[in-house]
């Protein structure tokens, strides 16, 4: 599942294979490119093998099969394992790790130990002050705020200018206000500062956000790897499709590749007869019509429902509806409309299906 | 090299992986020699199990070996109930009760354990014997005369179990207040709405939820029982401490000294495997979160008299008494008592714990690290069994350390004298290097629970994100770990240096010629019946050994869930 390679690929794995000392298969062939200044960002729930993946190429935990590459040098496969010391790789922690005896400024020298003390006190002063964070120097980490804290995790791990670095959740332990702050200057730091990242997520909409490139990964596996807005428009399982958020789902046969729906028949080209599928409406795709018109274009289907609760997020509004019996389920399916348009509840609507935002996917065993 | 390599288990030829292979494999290596070198004296008496028994050992199962195994057993079931009953009454009456003085007996409880047993017993003895001051002032009050009158004989089975309860209850005390006070109130309120007394609900619910700790304390009272030889020595009660003793110097038969032993470590390991059993599965979970300021049932009459009066007595006898006489002994005899030749036993005493002390604290720590770059199960059970030292007695363990020293000595010399045709003597067994080594033995567990606890406090990922910046493990332990656990390594040595000042027999086993330490001036004193000029280095290890209660007292201030101070910190 590797993905096409563009530009020069600063961290490679190849199917990369993992089980735990107690016998957990933890990752199967994980294979992923990330190229000179993309960041690139693991995407799954928690326990899918998402952290492992990012430890395995750091070197904090030894490799069991496969192989991983950093900046066109072999740092792990059946012959090699480079100490993480000698990876040079930049390292976030989800809970920072800042040496608490060590004040900002030692901290951020750690690393680059090695270069002259001046050398040492200019690349301090650059990336505290690309951090935002020059006037903390002589701060100990316990006298900073969560968000300070990250902060000089970032700066700590970019000073010896890693090849790749490798952020573990960076963002999940700051309040939701914090977070963007926090998330976008980052973001901005890392593409002016051209660095390769490898970023790992369970929130979609953050790795929306922060990736060039997003793998979503299930059970130690890679479900996809893509664009944000290929991934998120173009999901190829109904695992990625769904972990964008939940949507109605509902289950058919295809017929002379159609598949029949609550909202009629609906195109289901280049599936075999008798296959069976799983439709994926996202709510987004229930378009609620107010006036009664004819149905737009692209329309695939049109069904009528009846509104039985609305509810006013910020951006959007989220309906509950009531269709039709359909093969004598009751179908409650749920809708949201861009903007503040509040259907009255109880009245019945005319509901088109978006072709945009619904997918069919054949059922296999797994899912 | 073990687990390690099992990942794989694909030929390593490249520079990369054989460097990170020497790399945390130097840990692993060094982990796991120095656990089984700490082990070897364990070990080698162990051994001695399964050595055909010689005519010495034939005679001494005959003769003396069932006078050992009545009094070890006896002094056990003593000492057993004895801080039983003390140690659990006490920490009931202290967090569950509230009298008048309970804030200052809540530490003044724990001041006995100050006392080796050898010098309670010592002190007592002068006290209570013939031409005491007790006996004295009985005799001038009721002007009796010799023989008209009976007195309990102190240097007696029942006087040594009295001296070494009074010593060793503050263990069963200190386990039983500390799992008191994890308990929650509500299931002992519970309990009360349920119909119960609040001494039923001590009985059937706090009692029952305290016992594995219980059982901890008092299987720690009866290892230093087993390890007592001061004592029993001086009050001629025959046990196999004595007997290892004598058949080693007064019958210089050294194997069958180390048979005695094996048996005594068969008692140890029976005593681990019960208190392991009697803990059952290990701990009970608490079912209720709720952590409530204790009820606290005021005393009133006569129960309140009794609690006073019992907490009063303990500390009197088990420390104040006896301290009171020390000292005034010390300053009768300081004119010629503090001389040059007390300094020089203090500084060698000093020295001997100091570097005891460090080099324990040392080990613990590199045993830690290394189970911390790399848990296996070699490296935990390689550290289980170092730690074990410290259930087994001194005496086990100077005959332990005795035996392969003596040999290494015979291969050195024997190797000086074909090559180089000179002798070097006793370079391992006749030197301090011996008695050091049996120090660390036996203290090593002292300061290896102090070391990994304090290790557990430093999330892991320090390690690792100073790793990805370029420092090596050895570094890392020097940068980050070491200054971070500082006032723990201390505390570690302190409590080291604190046994090693206290320890008798391993010391009088394995001390060079001519060395001798405060502990060794003592009993050595006090065996020539001068209890009065022993007192000056009596009191000098009593003083130091009150070091580690006031470390204790301050520690269990605040290790309740839900107090102040149990989330202080870092």
């Amino acid at each position: 599942m590797t993905i096409e390679i563009s530009r020069d690929p600063i961290l490679t794995l190849e199917h990369v294979s993992h089980t735990f000392g107690d016998g957990t298969r933890i990752l199967s062939d994980i294979g992923i490119t990330v190229t000179r200044g993309e960041i690139f960002c693991l995407l799954g729930p928690s326990g899918c093998g998402k952290t492992t993946t990012l430890r395995l190429a750091a070197g904090l935990e030894p490799l069991d099969q496969g192989c991983i590459t950093i900046d066109g040098r072999v740092v792990a496969d059946e012959f090699t394992d480079i100490a993480p010391e000698r990876r040079g790789v930049g390292f976030v922690f989800q809970d920072q790790a800042l040496f608490p005896h060590l004040t900002v400024r030692e901290n951020v020298a750690f690393g680059i130990e090695h270069l002259s003390h001046k050398e040492v006190e200019a690349r301090v002063r650059d990336v505290l002050s690309q951090v935002s964070m020059a006037d903390y120097a002589d701060a100990f980490p316990h006298r900073l705020s969560g968000g300070q804290q990250q902060r000089i995790a970032l700066a700590r791990a970019l000073a010896p200018d890693p090849p790749v670095i490798l952020l573990d959740e960076p963002f999940s332990g700051l309040d939701t206000r914090l977070r963007s702050v926090i998330r976008e200057d980052t973001l901005t730091l890392l593409k002016e500062r051209g660095t390769t990242t490898l970023i790992v997520t369970h929130d979609p909409e953050e790795a929306m956000y922060v990736a060039d490139t997003i793998a979503v990964m299930r059970d130690g596996r890679i479900e996809q790897i893509g664009a944000p807005g290929d991934v998120y428009c173009n999901p190829v399982t109904p695992f990625v499709a769904l972990f964008f958020g939940t949507a109605n789902q509902i289950r058919g046969l295809v017929k002379e590749e159609h598949v029949l729906t609550p909202f009629g028949p609906i195109a289901a080209s280049g599936f075999d007869q008798g296959t069976e599928v799983l439709v994926v409406m996202r709510p987004e795709a229930l378009k609620i019509d107010p006036k009664g018109g004819p149905p737009p274009a692209n329309s695939l289907g049109t069904a009528e429902g009846t509104v039985v609760m609305t509810k006013l997020l910020r951006q959007s509004v989220f309906i509950h509806m009531d269709f039709d019996e359909f093969h004598g389920e009751q179908i409650h399916f749920h809708a949201r409309s861009a903007g503040h348009f509040m259907p009255e509840e109880g009245r019945r609507y005319n509901v088109y299906l978006d072709p945009d935002q619904t997918f069919i996917f054949p059922i296999r065993d797994e899912d | 090299m073990t687990a390690d390599a099992s990942h794989t288990g694909t030929p390593r030829g490249s520079p990369g992986r054989a460097s990170r292979f020497l790399h945390t494999d130097g840990w692993s290596v060094l982990t796991v020699a120095i656990a089984t070198l700490i082990s070897v004296p364990m070990l080698v008496v162990l051994a001695h199990v399964l050595v055909p028994s010689g005519e010495i050992w034939a005679h001494l199962a005959e003769t003396l070996l069932p006078t050992y195994i009545a009094n070890s057993l006896w002094l056990m079931l003593g000492v057993g109930s004895g801080t039983l009953i003390i140690g659990v009454g006490t920490a009931w009456l202290i967090t569950m009760c509230r009298f008048p003085g309970r804030i200052i007996f809540e530490w003044a409880l724990l001041l006995p354990m100050a006392m080796p047993a050898y010098v309670i017993a010592y002190t007592y003895t002068g006290l209570l014997e013939y031409s005491g001051p007790v006996q004295e002032l009985l005799r001038s009050f009721m002007e009796w005369g010799r023989g008209d009158y009976w007195f309990p004989e102190i240097r007696s089975l029942p006087g040594a179990i009295a001296m070494l309860t009074l010593v060793l209850y503050p263990y069963v005390y200190l386990l039983s207040r500390a799992a008191f006070l994890e308990q929650s109130v509500c299931v002992l309120e519970v309990s009360r709405t349920l119909g119960r007394t609040p001494f039923q609900a001590f009985i059937f619910v706090a009692l029952p939820l305290a016992r594995p700790a219980v059982a901890t304390g008092v299987a720690l009272a009866l290892m230093e029982t087993l390890n007592d030889f001061g004592t029993v020595q001086y009050f001629a009660v025959d046990t196999f401490t004595t007997g290892i003793f004598r058949t080693w110097y007064g019958l210089g038969e050294p194997a069958a000294a180390a048979q005695l032993a094996a048996v005594l470590m068969v008692f140890i390991l029976v005593l681990i495997l019960m208190e392991r059993l009697s803990r059952g599965d290990g701990r009970f979970h608490h079912t209720s979160q709720r952590y409530r300021s204790l009820p606290g049932y005021a005393l009133v009459g006569m129960p309140r008299i009794l609690a006073v009066m019992a907490c009063t007595v303990l500390v009197l006898l088990g420390f104040l008494v006896p301290g009171g006489a020390l000292l005034s002994w010390s300053i009768e005899t300081s004119g010629k008592m503090v001389d040059s030749e007390f300094v020089s036993h203090a500084a060698n005493s000093f020295v001997l714990a100091v570097v005891a002390s460090f080099l324990a604290v040392a080990i613990a720590v590199l045993i830690a690290y290394g189970m911390r770059l790399r848990a296996s199960p070699i490296r935990t059970a390689a550290a289980r069994l170092a730690s074990m030292g410290y259930a087994v007695p001194g005496a086990v363990i100077a005959v332990g350390v005795l035996i392969p020293f003596a040999w290494l000595d015979g291969v050195v010399n024997d190797w000086a004298r074909a090559t180089l045709d000179m002798e070097f003597g006793l370079i391992f067994s006749g030197t301090i290097c011996a008695v050091t080594c049996a120090y660390v033995v036996r203290f090593l567990a002292v300061s290896l629970n102090t070391v990994e606890a304090s290790f557990a406090k430093i999330t892991p990922h320090m390690d690792d994100a100073a790793r990805t910046l370029g420092k090596r493990p050895g570094q890392i332990l020097a940068r980050i770990h070491l200054p971070l656990m500082g006032g723990s390594l201390f505390t570690a040595g302190l409590l080291v240096f604190v046994d090693v000042m206290k320890e008798l027999p391993a010391t009088l086993i394995l001390r060079p010629f001519n060395f001798d330490t405060l502990a060794i001036r003592t009993y050595q004193l006090a065996s020539d019946e001068r209890l009065t000029d022993a007192s000056s280095s009596a009191l000098a290890i009593v003083a130091v050994g009150v070091i580690p209660v006031v470390l204790l007292s301050f520690a269990i201030a605040g290790s309740r869930p839900g107090s102040r101070s149990s989330n202080g910190g870092h």
